[in-house]
């Protein structure tokens, strides 16, 4: 139990480490992107790129 | 020394008076002579000294603290509880007397010294404390003794039919006193308790190791069948194993007292079985099956008692599967307060106080145990110690004018049953443990502390992190932006003009368009450029509303025309208010924060794709760089303390259980 303690906290202080100071995430792929370069070279293309209707996600 | 030889005027017998010698008892007649100023006057004969098999002997000499002493007299005393005590009379090269008391295989050295004023014998009664002089004495015993017999030279007028009352005082740092009421004016003995060693005791008498247990036996006197006594010169009572009788040992014969119970079946270390506890040797040589009584319902314990012939006795006790070893304890080295009790600087809590009734008794003891026999037991715990009293009152059966009041303590120390099998080798397993006993170790306390240091640890290096992943980031505010409700709207009428035009919109809207998913339009905004330059950490978007009994919901990402890069945020505000029965009520939030992934450096733009109910509100957007995810902080910080958090519950559970059973529970 104390091994797995100790390597479970190890882990996770690394991990947090590495997020804190060199900005690694693991969880940020979905939330990234890069624009293809056909967008990037239409001016303003990014605008019709990145517009989508994600429809209803708020409200009561 | 000023030693005066006379003659017996009995037998013509040598005798030796010193200075400090009143009596002197005959060696070869028992006739005790006294001393007079003018001759030696014949006082009457003793009976025979019983055999205690005593390590020492009359004529041995010794230093204590650096002065000489010679063993020059002998005196057996009759307890109430049975048996009888040996004092040896100690002279000393310089003329002082000295006491040493010996009482199973323990030895108590006094001198005689003045007291201002005795307390009353009312006012001693066992457990309580009186100061004599300038020290807290703890009374440990009080009776009424009888002396039987002496040898050799007296310090005192010995009267062989003489009951006094007597009161054993336990004080601090091992003193130990007696108050001797015997007199026309109470005595004080102090002293404490020495070892033989102490004393360097040579000579032809010197004094010999205890023998080694050897066992005789002796036939009962109701089915003549053999009944081994592994301490014949200690033992008050035996058991016969062929027909269960509770025999009186205390004459050198046994004599028949009255049948027992059954009880053979239960004992699990049989008499005369060998073990090795606490690094000593010791022989099982008694069992008792005590009993209480709460709340109706009778909760047993066996007690077996152990003989060292170094250190005595001790007691091994069983209860529901759980092992105590327990020692005699000086009543001085407790302190008895509400609740609790101290011991050596430890505090124990109370657990029980109950009267226990003996059940039954197998084996051989050094006092007159009787089935039905009560004491007041009361127990205090920290595991794995017990620190445990009993009250008990003798009445001595052949004469009721002896009779005695004691508290006797004793400390024990948890023992598994595999400890108790391994250490006396026993056959099959030990019972299996029931329940948490009161002194059982807590298996989570160790796990606890030991999870509390790796807890800092772990904690320290989370807060150093925190520290340096801050230094090192670029924080700040990149952008704060305010969008107003009507820039919202002209906005969003723009787009749908646009989308119409182009034909994407069957139901064009020449009024405020509704933002809501039931309308027909999605506003899209782009904020001001602004500049990232931490590209290592995330962004904190943070949108502030307006809103009120509605929502908004910004599906939002952060652009760079510069390198593509695009990190991708969600931010919703909803706030509901109103009043109802007369309470006015609220939920929701007029704010909310996301987390938008780090980027590289460069210029930016929010893009905001924009949904609202019932009406679009003013919002600000506020963008802060060089953030990390606050969640993965508290991922982390869950890990720390999830481990410790479940020790500690499981520690807690365990000790609950544990003072479930006690009478004292919080």
């Amino acid at each position: 139990m104390n091994w797995l303690y100790t390597t479970l906290c190890c882990i996770a202080l690394v991990l947090y480490g590495l997020h804190g100071i060199i900005g690694f995430d693991l969880f940020s792929d979905g939330d990234r992107e890069e624009l293809p370069v056909s967008i990037r070279q239409t001016p303003g293309g990014y605008r019709t790129y990145t517009y989508s209707n994600s429809g209803y996600q708020g409200g009561k | 020394m000023n030693l005066r030889q006379a003659n017996c005027p009995n037998c013509g017998g040598g005798l030796s008076f010193r200075p400090g010698t009143l009596m002197a008892v005959c060696g070869y007649c028992s006739s005790v002579v006294a001393r007079t100023d003018r001759d030696l006057r014949l006082v009457g004969r003793v009976s025979a000294l019983v055999d205690t098999h005593s390590p020492l002997s009359l004529g041995s000499v010794g230093t204590f603290q650096r002065r000489g002493f010679a063993l020059v007299g002998r005196s057996q005393l009759r307890h109430p509880a049975g048996g009888v005590w040996d004092e040896w009379y100690l002279a000393f090269e310089d003329g002082e007397w000295g006491w040493l008391a010996e009482a199973q295989g323990q030895f108590y050295l006094t001198f005689e010294r003045e007291m201002q004023q005795a307390p009353s014998q009312a006012s001693l009664q066992p457990g309580i404390s009186v100061r004599i002089g300038d020290i807290d004495w703890v009374v440990q015993e009080t009776g009424t003794a009888k002396t039987e017999t002496a040898a050799g030279e007296l310090p005192f007028e010995l009267d062989a039919q003489r009951t006094y009352f007597y009161a054993d005082l336990s004080g601090p740092k091992g003193a130990f006193s007696t108050l001797d009421y015997g007199g026309e004016k109470p005595t004080l003995f102090l002293g404490r308790q020495v070892s033989l060693q102490e004393l360097g005791l040579q000579g032809d008498g010197g004094y010999s190791d205890r023998p080694a247990i050897q066992t005789t036996a002796l036939n009962c006197p109701h089915c003549a069948a053999p009944v081994p006594l592994r301490l014949p010169e200690q033992a008050q009572r035996v058991t016969c194993s062929a027909c269960n009788s509770l025999l009186d040992a205390t004459h050198g014969s046994l004599a028949y007292l009255n049948a027992l119970p059954p009880a053979r079946e239960r004992i699990l270390i049989a008499p005369g079985t060998e073990g090795t506890l606490a690094g000593l040797p010791w022989t099982s040589v008694g069992f008792v099956r005590r009993a209480c009584v709460v709340e109706g319902i009778t909760y047993p314990w066996d007690e077996y008692l152990l003989y060292n012939p170094e250190r005595g006795f001790c007691w091994l006790i069983e209860s529901t599967g759980h092992w105590t070893l327990s020692f005699p304890a000086r009543p001085a080295d407790v302190e008895e307060r509400l609740g609790e009790a101290a011991f050596h600087n430890a505090s124990f809590r109370k657990f029980q106080q109950v009267t226990a009734t003996v059940q039954a008794v197998y084996g051989e003891f050094y006092w007159k145990v009787s089935v039905g026999e009560k004491v007041q037991s009361a127990d205090y715990v920290a595991a794995p110690r017990i620190l445990s009293s009993e009250r008990a009152t003798y009445v001595s059966p052949d004469n009721p004018e002896l009779k005695s009041h004691e508290i006797a303590w004793s400390v024990g120390t948890y023992l598994t049953g595999d400890e108790v099998w391994k250490a006396f080798k026993l056959k099959g397993s030990p019972p299996l443990p029931q329940g948490v006993a009161p002194n059982q170790p807590n298996p989570y306390v160790q796990a606890f502390d030991r999870s509390k240091t790796q807890l800092g640890i772990f904690l320290g290096i989370f807060l150093v992190l925190m520290v340096v992943s801050n230094l090192m980031s670029k924080s700040g505010t990149v952008l704060n932006q305010p969008v107003s409700s009507t820039e919202l709207t002209a906005t969003a009428m723009a787009q749908a003009r646009t989308r119409q035009l182009a034909g994407q919109s069957a139901d064009p809207s020449t009024e405020l368009p509704n933002l809501s998913p039931g309308g027909s339009t999605e506003v899209v905004l782009y904020s001001e450029p602004f500049q990232i330059t931490d590209g290592k950490h995330g962004l904190e978007v943070d949108v502030s509303s307006m809103v009120d009994n509605g929502w908004l919901f910004i599906d939002g990402a952060l652009v760079s025309e510069e390198t593509g890069d695009i990190s991708y945020f969600s931010a919703e505000t909803s706030y509901y208010s109103g009043v109802e029965d007369g309470e006015s009520w609220s939920e929701g939030s007029k704010s909310a924060s996301a987390y938008a992934p780090a980027v590289k450096p460069g210029t930016y733009v929010a893009r905001m794709a924009i949904q609202a109910s019932p009406r679009a509100p003013d919002f600000t957007i506020t963008v802060r760089q060089g953030q990390t995810r606050w969640i993965y902080g508290l991922f982390v910080l869950f890990v720390i303390l999830v481990f410790p958090l479940i020790i500690w519950i499981r520690s807690w559970t365990f000790e609950s259980r544990r003072w479930q059973e006690s009478m004292y529970a919080a």
